[in-house]
């Protein structure tokens, strides 16, 4: 059931097996497998609970009500723009829905050279398996690649480049294009149609407009944790008290190691907020001769994978490109330029189309944790990822051309035209500077890292921290190196592996 | 909208903190906002009632606005009107530096182009010049003030629906199609029901 918070008019004390915080890709997923499993679980959540026609379709009005900071969170330099949906559902409420498992490779470098045994690709599959199958992963019909994916296709093909229609979890998708807006028409996979209501159904109790500020311990366990709710009858901010002998931590990458600060958890690595993956993405937007209308349809109908490579004895590096598009606000803010030649590229809109480049990012930021208040996100991307990134910005701007485009906008302040293939010098010349360009990020990651070390990672390879019995981590803060694409179904098959190995122990926590 | 959501839109979040890691630039920046006059005496009045933008800052905003984005002059009013209505609900910390941001724009003209008159003073030509060096600047802090700014402007201007043809977009879908196979989302419950459902299990 989920819990009318506008109802609340005193301090509410719950006692479950188990609290869960957030209920994004990792803690939905989590909170509906101990449900099922037979736990008492309570799912507390910062967002509002919003669905259906809620979804209004108009930037001014979902942006703020469903991102984060109003979608304005920003690395401290203001160099990237991360974005974080806060809504019962987290971010998936606001994903493209791609699904993309993380490379074959980079698994096994993470179970062979990083210590985390069982996360290997053979390992990892029926956990991937269960949560495609549940959330609806599969792939896009031909006739559903939009306009701006086809110029990916069409542009990457011509040069020769890997790339594949990708698997999504959306489900009769009647291609209106608002997906970063919230579905109207509920036909995405997302947490807050797939597994947030089976966690209900199976009898937990859904908690949103509710921050959680503190997880609880005593002598080195878990006992529960303390938020407050932002939502009441009395106007009030009133106190939820969860006791409970499991706590899964899933605020995402960013809250939970404030979270984790706030409650002052031990952090014997000095890895907490520590190695923080943004896997930054910058867009290269072409004119096309004809309309692409871009906004339409299914945001991101393909992937070109021919850039990252992996091996196995390290992360491997690169990049992966896709389509990317921004509805007006979003993508006036973005183009670049000033006065009338930004007026005429937003007057082009329907001819506009834009690759995004997605770096498998060796940058290690962190975040800066105080008591109180938001951490800062500290990023300076560095110098072999900043040679990849100018060599991507490069590569797209081949495939626009390639694809048929007349010119090509590079992401910077001002308005930097590429009028011929191969005429890429502005890119060297003008390099990466403190915001400029703009990066975009959907995925932070790596901030609790897992690891079977305790003197280097925040949990164990089962997501169990290493100084709290009973306390586990089921977000993207886990990743201990980027995961070099999309990380929605990593997060989730890693939530399930999570909640699995506590149903497998529960005599060691119930 | 509710309240708490309103003013996290446009949050500019220009905090002491994070500006001071743009570096030098930010500082000076903000020792410089710091002495800047705040006073509207000198700006004509506005003809819709405003909500949280003072005469001055309607001024300094609407005029950079429509430079930025290249609309023409009768524009500024609906932009105007617009901007106000989205930061009326900030937080009084994001409020503040809104109003931090725009006078060091109002007034930056002395810092950085030594010019003895205030930006909404400058002719078209000159104010371009000038808004195109926060652009173009190499310290990181005025950058980040004209994304600031470009933003604000995008947000205000684009979001109203008239325009939409002006572009070519079509707008939202709501009502224009009929969607089939909705979920039955869940209809949450009250305190006192879920309290119960938990004493029962
Ligand atoms: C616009 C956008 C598009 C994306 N598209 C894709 C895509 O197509 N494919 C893909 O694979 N990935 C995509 N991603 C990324 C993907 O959604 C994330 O990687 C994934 O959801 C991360 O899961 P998580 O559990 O770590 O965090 P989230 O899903 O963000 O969930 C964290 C939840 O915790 C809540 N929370 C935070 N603090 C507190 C607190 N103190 N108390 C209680 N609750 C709290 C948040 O409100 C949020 O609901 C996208 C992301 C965005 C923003």
């Amino acid at each position: 059931m989920i819990l009318d918070t506008g109802t609340v008019d005193a301090d509410v004390e719950l006692r479950a097996d188990v609290c869960v915080i957030g209920s994004g890709a990792g803690g939905a997923v989590a909170a509906a497998e101990l449900a099922e499993a037979g736990y008492s679980v309570v799912l507390v959540e910062d967002g509002p609970y919003l669905h259906g026609e809620d979804f209004v379709q108009r930037e001014e009005v979902m942006y703020p009500r469903l991102y984060r900071e109003g979608g304005t969170r920003a690395t401290a330099d203001y160099t990237v723009l991360v974005s974080q949906g806060r809504a019962v559902g987290g971010s998936t409420v606001v994903s493209f829905c791609l699904c993309v498992r993380p490379p074959r490779p980079l698994l096994g470098y993470w179970s062979r050279h990083l210590g985390l045994a069982g996360l290997e690709h053979e390992a990892m599959h029926p956990f991937f398996r269960r949560v495609e199958k549940r959330i609806g992963a599969q792939r896009i019909l031909p006739e559903q690649v939009n306009g701006n994916s086809a110029k990916l296709r069409q542009g990457s093909e011509k040069l020769g480049y890997r790339g594949y229609i990708p698997l999504h979890n959306r489900v009769d998708c009647l291609l209106t294009g608002f997906c970063a807006l919230g579905c109207t028409y509920d036909r995405k996979g997302d947490m807050l149609t797939t597994y947030v209501p089976a966690a209900s159904r199976a009898g937990a109790v859904i908690v949103p407009d509710c921050e959680i500020t503190q997880v609880r311990t005593d002598k080195g366990r878990v006992t529960g944790a303390v938020g407050v709710f932002r939502r009441s009858r009395t106007g009030t901010e009133h106190a939820l008290t969860v006791t409970a002998r499991v706590v899964v931590l899933a605020a995402g990458a960013i809250n939970s190691p404030r979270i984790w600060r706030q409650s002052r958890l031990p952090d014997q690595a000095d890895a907490v907020g520590r190695n923080l993956r943004l896997q930054p993405q910058v867009v290269v937007t072409a004119l096309y001769p004809e309309p692409v209308e871009s906004w339409k349809g299914i945001p991101q109908g393909y992937v070109v994978d021919e850039f990252l490579t992996m091996g196995g004895r390290s992360a491997g590096s690169g990049y992966l490109l896709v389509p990317a598009f921004a509805h007006p606000v979003a993508a006036a803010s973005m183009l670049p330029g000033y006065g009338d030649e930004h007026r005429e590229l937003m007057g082009l809109y329907p001819r506009l189309g834009a690759i995004a480049v997605l770096l498998h990012d060796h940058t290690r930021g962190r975040l800066e944790l105080e008591e109180a208040g938001p951490p800062a996100v500290s990023y300076r991307l560095g110098g072999s990822d900043e040679d990849r990134l100018l060599d991507a910005l490069a590569k797209a701007a081949d495939i626009s051309f390639a694809a048929g485009a007349e010119k090509v906008f590079l992401p910077y302040n001002q308005m930097v035209t590429i009028t011929k293939r191969g005429a890429y010098q502005p890119i060297r010349d003008r390099g990466v500077r403190v915001n400029d360009p703009l990066f975009l990020s959907y995925q932070p990651q790596g901030t609790l890292r897992m690891g079977r070390d305790r003197r280097k990672a925040v949990v164990d390879p089962n997501g169990e921290a290493h100084a709290v019995r009973g306390l586990f981590v089921a977000d993207a803060s886990v990743f201990p190196t980027s995961v070099a694409v999309p990380a929605q179904v990593t997060v989730m098959a890693l939530a399930t592996r999570t909640a699995q190995h506590i149903v497998d122990h529960a005599d060691r926590y119930f | 909208m509710d309240d708490r959501t309103t003013l996290e839109a446009l949050r500019l979040d220009l905090t002491r903190r994070r500006l001071l890691q743009t570096g030098f630039g930010g500082v000076l920046l903000l020792a410089f906002g710091a002495v800047l006059p705040s006073g509207c005496a000198r700006y004509s009045p506005v003809e819709r009632s405003l909500r949280f933008l003072t005469r001055k800052e309607f001024a300094v905003v609407t005029q950079a606005g429509v430079r930025i984005l290249g609309l023409p002059d009768s524009a500024r009013e609906s932009l105007g009107g617009s901007i106000d209505g989205l930061l009326v609900d900030l937080p009084p910390t994001s409020q503040s530096q809104a109003r931090l941001m725009l006078r060091v724009v109002e007034h930056g003209t002395i810092l950085f182009d030594l010019k003895p008159r205030r930006f909404t003073r400058l002719t078209p030509v000159e104010q371009d010049a000038y808004l195109r060096g926060w652009m173009e600047s190499t310290l990181g802090a005025r950058r980040v003030i004209f994304r600031a700014l470009k933003a604000l402007a995008a947000l205000g201007y684009y979001a109203q629906t008239a325009s939409f043809a002006e572009i070519g977009y079509d707008g939202p879908w709501i009502g224009r199609i009929e969607a089939t196979g909705r979920v039955a989302h869940e209809v949450p419950v009250d305190l006192a029901t879920v309290l119960a459902a938990r004493r029962a299990s």
